[in-house]
């Protein structure tokens, strides 16, 4: 596929702002409301002035609930992918690089954990960490591991076939030096990319573990639509809050990584990894 | 095709020990990963007693294990010591009724559109599609099921908005689940042709006279079909984790439903039973795409060693 250019920068540039206005007001010490002071005089309030998006069974601002729920969603789902890509990284270098029993055994591992359907794996997981924060990231770190695994040992099995690589192994070069200086840079921006995709996958399973009741501790963003469409006739707004924020968060990573791998001009990359 | 078959089983094989022995050890080392624990005040039930909670972590997880190949599954907390089998049992046909057909309407959509994009590459129907693609693979399943409830049931009022029983029943749950993987098999069908599109030999099939239809139909899906047959497979696998959500919100009774029940009551000998049921339907449904990709391409039925990975 040849590399195409054009209009590139638009999404690429609204995407990013996206995130940076979710991310932001969403750090801790940034964010001036109190997710869970509650007011029983002002319950299920529509949008005002003082309650931009109106106020929840408790009272609660539904508005400080939201940007709460995102800092705990987007931290756990982003802590995950990056300890799922940190980890499967170097996994898949290690199993591509070094061959043999080393690449079946690890290669097994990835298909038995990749064998669980995610959501399942994840609720799993997430109960035998003991739930909270760190047993749900850990559980979202688990079940993408598997796809970056397959990736990054496909890639750089690629990577070792290239004519450089085989020069550098027949002038003496090690193993650590080929996957260092050679493998990891080759494939540093396929697993970018990847990860930003994991990432919206990761927002999405939260989401669904929230709405379930297993996720991370409240508020979360699928909490907030389970507890929104609760109470969906008399308050629409609550529902619709958090859904239409899940949604822009997992449609910009995805929309973030296409048009990174447009601009790599890549070939696509291997169905297990969608 | 033989020799791969037996491989591909005995893979199969082990691919489900493996996860029955970690998924028996994940679930004991669980909080109150014991059977007596998980019982809290009530009695405890002769089957358990004599169950061997007290025995060490290795043995219990052995003795599950040569319990499952006996086909015993033992029996549910949560379900009133029925055999968790009779569970499953009641459970997995509702939810292969929902996968079959989501994997039906997730095909026949995702292919329309991903052939109508490549067909058009570049221009706005193209870019349309893309974007569409993109936003149906981003739309969380309780977020869907809202929707498709709220214009389903409420707007237009013409179908059951939960429950099960009806074939009218499984419109809405059918669509939600699909929802997603309308969105992975559309951006893999147009990728793989936009790919194929390019070779030579549709260039040739082309120059010969065929139509766009037979060109799309006789040449390049059947060189785009492996790989989407591996897609197949992999959504099958993730129905069933989607199952959870889409069975809580349309109250049906399925295996999703017994696995969030499972987990909130912390019942374990359910979770394992189930997490393995989940491994069976994506195992087999991967061994079933692989030997259907080596009959349609007979490139693959040498390929042993090449793993279940296009």
């Amino acid at each position: 596929m040849t590399t195409r250019r054009r209009g590139r920068y638009p999404t690429g540039i609204v995407a990013a702002v996206a995130v940076f206005v979710l991310v932001l007001p969403a750090i801790q010490g940034l964010m001036p409301w109190d997710p869970t002071h509650t007011n029983l005089l002002a319950a299920m309030q529509p949008p005002s002035a003082a309650h931009w998006l109106g106020t929840d069974a408790l009272g609660r601002d539904m508005l400080a609930r939201l940007l709460a729920a995102c800092r705990t969603s987007l931290t756990v789902s982003l802590a995950a992918v990056a300890l799922a890509t940190a980890g499967g990284v170097l996994v898949g270098i290690a199993a591509g690089v070094a061959g043999g029993i080393a690449d079946a055994v690890l290669s097994w591992a990835a298909d038995v954990v990749a064998a669980v359907p995610r959501l399942l794996l994840a609720m799993v997981a997430a109960a035998v960490l003991g739930g909270g924060a760190v047993g749900v990231t850990g559980a979202l770190a688990l079940a993408s591991f598997p796809t970056i695994v397959r990736l990054a040992r496909a890639a750089v099995l690629a990577t070792l076939a290239e004519g450089y690589v085989h020069a550098s192994v027949a002038s003496g070069a090690s193993g650590w030096h080929v996957a260092r200086v050679h493998v990891l840079p080759a494939i540093r921006g396929l697993m970018l990319n990847r990860a930003a995709a994991l990432v919206g996958t990761a927002i999405l399973v939260e989401a669904s573990l929230g709405f379930l009741g297993l996720g991370a501790p409240d508020p979360t963003l699928g909490g907030l639509i389970r507890d929104g469409l609760a109470a969906l006739e008399r308050a629409p707004i609550l529902a619709v809050a958090p859904m239409v924020t899940v949604f822009a968060i997992a449609l910009v990573c995805h929309l973030a990584a296409d048009r990174a791998a447009e601009m790599d001009g890549r070939r696509p990359v291997s169905p297990s990894g969608a | 095709m033989l020799a791969l078959a037996v491989h591909r089983l005995s893979a199969w094989l082990a691919l489900l020990g493996s996860v029955g022995v970690l998924a028996a050890l994940a679930v004991r080392l669980s909080p109150g990963g014991s059977p007596a624990l998980a019982l809290h005040d009530r009695p405890v039930h002769p089957t358990l007693a004599v169950d061997g909670a007290d025995a060490p972590l290795w043995l219990q997880v052995l003795r599950q294990v040569a319990a499952l190949l006996q086909g015993d599954l033992g029996r549910s907390v949560r379900y009133a010591d029925t055999p968790v089998l009779a569970l499953i049992a009641e459970a997995l046909p509702v939810t292969l009724a929902l996968v079959a057909g989501a994997l039906l309407v997730a095909a026949a959509t995702g292919m329309g559109a991903g052939v109508l994009a490549a067909l058009h590459r570049g221009r706005a129907v193209d870019r349309v599609i893309t974007l569409l693609m993109v936003a149906c693979l981003a739309a969380p399943l309780p977020v869907a099921a809202a929707l498709a409830i709220h214009i389903g049931a409420v707007s237009l009022g013409v179908l059951p908005p939960l429950g099960w029983g009806k074939p009218a029943h499984a419109i809405m749950p059918t669509l939600v689940l699909a929802l997603p993987a309308i969105g992975h098999v559309g951006r893999w069908t147009r990728a793989l042709l936009v790919d194929v599109l390019e070779r030579p030999f549709i260039c040739q099939a082309r120059a010969k006279g065929l139509g766009p239809t037979a060109v799309i139909v006789r040449h390049a899906m059947p060189h785009a079909a492996g790989p989407l047959l591996t897609i197949f497979a992999l959504l099958a696998g993730a129905f069933i984790g989607g199952s959870a959500v889409v069975e809580e919100i349309f109250a049906i009774p399925g295996l999703g439903r017994l696995a969030v029940e499972a987990m909130r009551a912390r019942d374990h000998p359910l979770a394992v039973a189930v997490v393995l049921c989940g491994a069976v339907v994506y195992a087999t449904a991967m061994l079933t795409a692989d030997l259907l990709a080596a009959w349609i391409d007979p490139r693959r039925r040498s390929g042993i060693g090449t793993g279940t990975t296009p």
